[in-house]
């Protein structure tokens, strides 16, 4: 069975709206709706869990059955933190998920995650236990020396993005999370299961990412998210 | 003290959704906050309270914060009848208001409702003692006794057909609900309607075809083109 966790936990603090921004309205439909909807349609996901909100938990339902979402199974409370909230999202599927389930790790305001990028995902998972969307740099990455200079670059073609979803086999998964939080290894500030993964030891394997695929975390990428939304690759594009 | 009671219980059943019907975006905004904000916008009204449908107040909290609605001071559960939720928001207005306050009942599902039909409401309040918006009937209206034909009209220049708002006193409005409970009327869900069922005169505020009750989808296409009309007339000035 493969899963996807939906994380659907902020508060939308740091955009510095009120409405939580998974629960923004584009062309009147909540961000978080056109992630699960991506999830919904893809033939090789078999159920859904968000973790969500609290206080919002009707609403998402009530929106999920409006969009007829029925793979949304579980509906499970956030944590202060992203990596509380997948930790939440990981123990909750204890009873629900087996060993050698596939779990994908998805952000909720990832709403142009495509199905391609989720089938290579799930692909590399199979292949090589876990798969993580990664993408090259277009960018030049320095090291900042201070806040206002720098004397050394990472060669691009040395890094890679790390982006959502990724996959982990559901074993390793819960194994990691209960390791991470006994010896508080990779769970405090932006840590991600992607770097504590590492932090514990593990390899990651790279699976396509997609530069549509953006996170939306300012009113800018809700610009660029409509953008994205309407428009349409021109025809004598080969 | 003039407090607007807005109605927002409702399931959406009737609508066959499953977001409830005042929750419904249109042009990204919720329908709840479109009356909300008529009634913030409004310099006569000093403070909101909504009966809300449970599971849905942190929305509308949120809601309220995001479009600025900061006249919104209470937000209460609903009951199994619309003459139950509006009872419920009246038991706390008994807790926090006064009893010679002015409640202006409003349906949360009619955004439409303008400044003039507020602001008429209250005139005619202060009037009367009470005040129902109404409209005319236009259509000829006929007695239906076998669900396919008739043979008798109702004049129609006897007849008007009541929305909201409506403004009562608090007391007043107290005072029927408990007479209600007591007579065992129950199902009244326009407050109008218990009023003179109870024996009192009411008294008509202006109302407004436009001033819609968003009850079904074709409501919804209605609201659109009557919200995009607004916005086109704001752009020619």
């Amino acid at each position: 069975m493969n899963v996807a966790i939906i994380i659907a936990g902020g508060s939308g603090q740091r955009m510095h709206q009120d409405i939580p921004k998974q629960f923004l309205h584009v062309d009147n439909k909540p961000i978080i709706i056109y992630t699960l909807q991506v999830f919904q349609r893809h033939p090789d996901i078999d159920a859904i869990e968000v973790v969500c909100i609290d206080g919002w938990h009707q609403v998402l339902k009530a929106y999920a059955e409006q969009y007829g979402i029925d793979k949304l199974k579980w509906i499970t409370s956030g944590g202060d933190s992203a990596q509380e909230s997948i930790r939440n999202g990981v123990y909750n599927l204890r009873d629900k998920c087996s060993a050698d389930d596939i779990i994908l790790i998805h952000d909720g305001i990832r709403p142009m995650v495509d199905e391609t990028v989720i089938s290579d995902c799930i692909e590399k998972c199979k292949r090589y236990g876990n798969g993580v969307t990664a993408l090259p740099h277009n960018e030049h990455v320095f090291e900042a020396k201070d806040d206002i200079s720098t004397a050394q670059y990472i060669p691009r073609d040395k890094t890679r993005c790390v982006q959502t979803p990724q996959a982990y086999g559901y074993s390793k998964l819960l194994a990691a999370y209960e390791e991470a939080y006994r010896r508080e290894i990779g769970i405090y500030g932006a840590c991600y299961a992607n770097t504590m993964m590492v932090d514990l030891g593990e390899t990651l394997y790279f699976a396509v990412g997609s530069y549509k695929n953006i996170k939306i975390t300012t009113p800018d990428d809700i610009e660029l998210f409509k953008a994205l939304l309407h428009s349409k690759k021109d025809t004598w594009l080969k | 003290m003039n407090i607007a009671l807005l109605t927002a219980a409702g399931s959406g059943e009737r609508m066959h959704q499953n977001i409830p019907k005042q929750f419904m975006h249109v042009d990204n905004i919720p329908i709840i906050v479109y009356t909300m904000l008529a009634f913030e916008k409004h310099p006569n009204i000093d403070s909101i309270i909504v009966v809300c449908l449970d599971g849905w107040h942190d929305i509308l909290k949120a809601y309220a914060k995001q479009f600025g609605i900061s006249k919104l001071r209470w937000v209460v559960s609903g009951g199994e009848t619309g003459q139950e939720s509006i009872r419920q928001g009246l038991l706390k207005l008994a807790e926090e208001g006064s009893p010679d306050d002015t409640v202006i009942i409003h349906d949360g599902n009619r955004p439409m409702v303008s400044h003039e039909i507020i602001a008429d409401c209250l005139v005619k309040y202060e009037l009367y003692g009470n005040a129902v918006a109404a409209i005319p009937c236009v259509e000829v209206v006929f007695k239906c006794e076998d669900k396919i034909s008739s043979l008798t009209t109702i004049p129609r220049d006897q007849l008007l057909r009541t929305q909201t708002p409506q403004a009562y006193r608090l007391s007043k409005l107290l005072w029927a609900h408990d007479e209600a409970s007591r007579r065992g009327i129950s199902n009244m869900g326009a407050s109008c309607d218990l009023l003179a069922e109870l024996g009192e005169r009411v008294y008509f505020s202006a109302g407004s075809e436009k001033n819609i009750k968003i009850t079904t989808v074709d409501d919804l296409d209605i609201f659109e083109a009557l919200l995009l009309k607004t916005t086109n007339s704001e752009r020619k000035l």
